[in-house]
């Protein structure tokens, strides 16, 4: 198992308000690592130094890629792609073009309309509606849009931030469903989640965030069974 | 009360001006969009174009149709001057900056153009310059109305660039969320410097069309400038479709006005049409527009 992504000792925040504050993270290939904390505990804000979007200290490599200092653009191309929190689909775009957009990662044509038909096998429901602006379509199918959006750049690593927000238990049943599929082909995905039950059954690993620090992590089991957890976030 | 041929004169030539208005303001929408930078000088950077045309024209005989093709590449060159130069460094800035900067630039222009032509009024020679149809009265300029199918036709392979082809919704993707677009691999920089440039590039297809029936002055590019900020307002910011339409209703009322109060005030209907709108549709026409 190669290491596909290695975060050392990150710190980052907005102006002088810190959010993270020394976080070390590694994710392999063809693990699911699950990011887990409560609201503010600077999960999202991981996931924007990740992405290129924010500036921060320490390291953080994806494959053979330094990610400071690489623009967003240049890291997706790498294979680093991110579904940010709010599914952020271009609205006025339709579902088909949207994807399009999403292929945009991948330089060669005849690569983007293969993985679309793979993205539209996994969420057929994209097929169907392939001519529909994306703004008119409901909150499920939009994430499984903008899922299927980042999907069309064929990811090597798949980072999702709060997939499950907003959605009805049963939609979030059905996106769960998907992605099971997804990491069972053998993707490599990092999971950022407020819900933690969720997240456990579908993650190998997890960590917990707490105030920008990793206060704990393991195997999927551990957090599970770990007091902590139980107490701060089953509370049980 | 004016006739009703001197009416109905009075609204085909609005439709026919509103058209070119409708392509200028347009490319300068899609600048916006793109970029959420509000030209202030597009109208200037038009000017150029039209005493480009006047050069070509008088100094080599070409026709202006012909002298805006060759403008053509020329433009796009100085868009990505003017965008590498003055606009990235705006980018993200708050607009009284970016407006202080395109308004700056307005000046510049202005001024070096009065320097190098003069405050003269200046006009091509063409052999079909004042050929026209009659229709039942009403007269239809030739030229005019080759200016009007040429900004029509250029609008329409726009529109089908922009949702047919894949660059077109990655630009589209841009306007709507940058940084989204950012995260999908989209080099937003380059698209911002491709849109700028080729909105620029653009301005030489009005200015040649402009010059087969009107004249320039130094002061032309201001006017044109207004007007397009207009029509753009008047559309929705951002949203090319409500430009297309702002600009054959600026055209259109500019001539009613014209017309209908045949004074020095009749300008003056533009703006309270303007007015009207901003109170009434402060996002655009259609109502998809940012916050004027």
């Amino acid at each position: 198992m190669s290491r596909m992504l290695r975060v050392s000792n990150m710190t980052a925040g907005y102006g002088t308000l810190p959010v993270l504050r020394g976080v070390d993270l590694e994710v392999t290939t063809g693990e699911v690592v699950a990011v887990l904390g409560t609201n503010g505990a600077g999960k999202s804000t991981l996931l924007r130094c990740l992405a290129g979007l924010l500036p921060f200290s320490g390291e953080a490599a994806f494959l053979d890629l330094t990610i400071k200092g690489s623009a967003p653009h240049v890291i997706a191309r790498r294979g680093f792609i991110q579904v940010p929190e709010a599914r952020h689909i271009f609205p006025d775009l339709t579902v088909l073009e949207n994807l399009l957009v999403g292929g945009t990662a991948l330089p060669k044509r005849s690569d983007r309309l293969r993985v679309l038909d793979d993205v539209f096998a996994l969420f057929p429901i994209l097929a169907q509606r392939r001519s529909q602006q994306a703004g008119t379509m409901s909150g499920g199918q939009q994430q499984m849009l903008a899922i299927g959006r980042a999907l069309m750049g064929k990811p090597k690593l798949l980072a999702l931030d709060e997939p499950s927000l907003g959605l009805a238990p049963l939609i979030v049943l059905e996106l769960y469903e998907a992605l099971r599929r997804l990491i069972d082909t053998g993707l490599t995905v990092l999971l950022v989640e407020q819900d933690v039950s969720v997240a456990l059954k579908i993650a190998n690993r997890a960590c917990i965030l707490e105030g920008g620090r990793v206060v704990l992590q393991g195997s999927a089991a551990e957090l599970r069974n770990s007091p902590h957890v139980r107490e701060q976030y089953f509370g049980a | 009360m004016p006739s009703a041929d001197l009416l109905l004169q009075a609204v085909v030539s609005g439709i026919l001006a509103g058209g070119v208005y409708s392509l200028v303001a347009v490319s300068l929408a899609l600048v916006f969009g793109v970029m959420r930078v509000l030209n202030f000088a597009h109208g200037d950077l038009l000017m150029i174009a039209m005493y480009g045309v006047v050069v070509l024209n008088r100094e080599f005989g070409l026709s202006p149709y012909v002298a805006a093709l060759v403008i053509l590449p020329l433009m796009g060159l100085l868009g990505m001057l003017l965008f590498q130069f003055l606009i990235k460094p705006v980018l993200g800035s708050s607009p009284l900056t970016q407006a202080q900067l395109t308004i700056g630039l307005s000046f510049v222009i202005q001024s070096l153009l009065l320097i190098v032509f003069g405050a003269d009024l200046l006009n091509t020679n063409t052999s079909f310059g004042d050929l026209s149809y009659h229709f039942h009265g009403v007269v239809i300029g030739v030229p005019q109305l080759i200016g009007f199918v040429v900004s029509l036709l250029v609008c329409g392979l726009l529109s089908a660039f922009l949702t047919m082809t894949e660059i077109g919704h990655r630009i589209r993707a841009t306007s709507q969320d940058p940084t989204m677009a950012w995260l999908c691999g989209v080099d937003i920089k380059r698209t911002q410097l491709m849109v700028f440039a080729g909105c620029i590039a653009i301005l030489a297809i009005p200015a040649g069309c402009l010059m087969t029936f009107s004249y320039v002055t130094p002061s032309t590019g201001i006017r044109l400038s207004l007007l397009s900020l207009l029509v753009v307002v008047l559309g929705g910011l951002g949203d090319l479709r409500g430009a297309f339409v702002g600009g054959l209703i600026i055209g259109l009322v500019e001539s009613l006005a014209a017309a209908l109060l045949n004074n020095p005030a009749s300008p003056s209907l533009t703006y309270l049409v303007f007015g009207a709108a901003l109170l009434f549709r402060p996002k655009g026409l259609f109502g998809r527009g940012s916050n004027a």
